[in-house]
């Protein structure tokens, strides 16, 4: 494990250090390139719009995930279980497929519009890239607060109505300061996959939006080999390593056993 | 002040009682709607002889045909498979056999252990898959192959991405397993391998399997970190989907991917219905056996 996780870290240090055409070590020679290239408007103007848009994305997620998540702990029928394996199982159909599948309904010649007269053209949009982030992960959002939901002793709302708070006081009070721990899970299960997603925006806009996820698959040579850059792949890898570690710290001091990871 | 509500205006607090159940079951609707809608259309186009899955033009099975004869479909479709298979087997073992071993440090060094395991699970994909590629590309210089890329990557990569689940899904079931268990086996005589088969993890099967079937999941639906650490020439079924995306034109190619999604839903519904099918079985007895002991 350790070979698989600190290494790389040390390694994409390095080599965001680096000048080099390919990964050739005998003409890499120590340069700050890759800082003077990763730095300028275009970059971040790309990681800006990418924060947004997650953002977005996720406070719709706790908008709509918050109370799926608290309607289901509050159900009573026998098997709240099989509720979140219906949750599950559009995981198991291709997320590519599910992605495009939704793009192609928001174009305006779309199935919808000849069967229902919708037309919603909104394909390649930022509002279909949130769109489409929002049904991608909902699911993410919804898992991590209704374990912790789940484990709300019943007694602790009892005797906050035996002490006089009605309903909206004791979720207020009660549930909500509890939940945090899921909803803070859920903002990083949520928001840090959609900030570096290439696939979302590139389905949606049809190559035309880059977010950060999309510059950095051009400088690993995937998009095409001219845009090859590994320095500065990795240095936009390492910068957003920095947000990565931020959340596992926050992780590590309100769920130190990642209950609310699964 | 409650009770004073109640007793001035019953009616009223029924009727708003009824109108906020009414709307939960519309607003849980709406969203499992909203979910499975996209299902519902791939497994509609799936079975539509329109190509471009604009107008609903007639019933057929060709695509499904056609799925079986696209070599290129189908080796992506055995790739996925095969290393969604292979990677559950293997990261399961190594899985639970970590979670043993972070269950038996202190507590200071268990912290520290599942932040580690916490890595790859919070990580970007991104960031996870151009690390390994990194990783790869340098063992390959060292060892003097230059295109190392290929299915045995996919397959390590796979297995270090799915190890964390196994273990955030064992850890907490090892946590309610009583220490004194495992001590009784050991004096009554089992040696210590064998204590650990018969007792430890019988009691945690629930989590090994939870495990295993999130593993599952994961492998199977991946295509950042494969996409990254695959090279050019092996591709699962996501790759090939995102190929057909590139490549402007192939519009044939995705009924043929409708149709292979189409059947996953439906074998995954199947599971899930037996599953359940089971599962109430299982209770009815028990509550027989609970009525019969009283």
């Amino acid at each position: 494990m350790l070979v698989f996780i600190l290494i790389p870290i040390v390694l994409l240090f390095v080599i965001s250090f680096l000048e080099m055409r390919s990964l050739n070590f005998a003409s890499a020679r120590f340069s700050f390139a890759a800082f003077s290239k990763t730095f300028n408007s275009v970059y971040i103007n790309a990681f800006v719009k990418s924060i947004v848009l997650a953002a977005i994305a996720t406070a719709f997620c706790i908008l709509i995930g918050y109370p799926l998540a608290y309607i289901v702990s509050t159900l009573n029928i026998a098997n709240r279980f099989s509720f979140l394996l219906i949750l599950i199982m559009p995981m198991f159909t291709n997320m590519l497929l599910r992605v495009n599948t939704i793009n192609k309904l928001l174009r305006p010649e779309s199935f919808l519009k000849n069967l229902f007269g919708i037309s919603l053209n909104i394909s390649g949009s930022e509002t279909a890239v949130v769109l489409v982030m929002v049904l991608m992960y909902l699911p993410f959002m919804v898992f991590p607060i209704f374990t912790v939901l789940e484990k709300i002793d019943p007694s602790l709302l009892e005797a906050s109505r035996d002490l006089g708070a009605n309903n909206f006081k004791t979720f207020l009070k009660v549930t909500l300061p509890l939940s945090l721990k899921g909803i803070s899970s859920g903002i990083i299960m949520v928001f840090l996959p959609c900030a570096t997603s290439f696939t979302i925006p590139y389905i949606v806009s049809e190559g035309k939006m880059k977010l950060i996820g999309n510059i950095i698959e051009d400088k690993m040579g995937l998009g095409n080999v001219i845009t090859t850059d590994y320095p500065v792949g990795s240095l936009l890898s390492i910068i957003i390593l920095i947000a990565v570690m931020g959340s596992l710290w926050l992780i590590s001091k309100i769920d130190a056993e990642g209950e609310t990871l699964l | 002040m409650n009770n004073v509500v109640r007793v001035k205006a019953p009616k009223w607090t029924i009727i708003k009682r009824r109108v906020l159940d009414i709307g939960k079951w519309v607003f849980l609707f709406a969203v499992i709607m909203l979910l499975y809608f996209p299902i519902i259309v791939i497994i509609i186009q799936s079975v539509n002889k329109n190509v471009q899955g604009t107008y609903f033009s007639g019933f057929t099975l060709e695509w499904y045909k056609r799925m079986f004869r696209d070599e290129d479909l189908m080796r992506a479709i055995q790739n996925t498979i095969s290393i969604a298979v292979l990677a559950t087997l293997i990261s399961t073992v190594l899985g639970t056999i970590f979670a043993l071993g972070i269950n038996s440090l202190n507590s200071r060094r268990r912290r520290q252990m599942i932040i580690l395991n916490n890595v790859p699970v919070l990580n970007a994909d991104v960031v996870t898959g151009v690390s390994l590629f990194f990783i790869f590309k340098f063992f390959g210089v060292f060892v003097g192959r230059e295109f190392i890329l290929g299915y045995e990557t996919m397959l390590i990569a796979h297995v270090f991405f799915c190890i964390p689940y196994v273990v955030l899904s064992v850890l907490p079931k090892l946590n309610e397993v009583d220490k004194n268990l495992y001590d009784a086996a050991l004096d009554l005589g089992c040696p210590p391998l064998g204590a650990l088969m018969k007792v430890i993890i019988p009691s945690i099967r629930t989590g090994i399997f939870t495990g295993a079937l999130l593993a599952f999941t994961m492998s199977f639906d991946d295509f950042v970190i494969s996409y990254l650490v695959a090279g050019e020439e092996v591709k699962n079924f996501s790759m090939w989907i995102y190929a057909s995306q590139r490549a402007a034109g192939r519009t044939l190619a995705w009924p043929k991917a409708y149709a292979y999604n189409a059947i996953i839903s439906l074998v995954v519904l199947l599971i899930l219905i037996i599953y359940n099918i089971v599962l109430i079985k299982k209770q009815k007895r028990e509550r027989k056996v609970r009525v019969n002991l009283s």
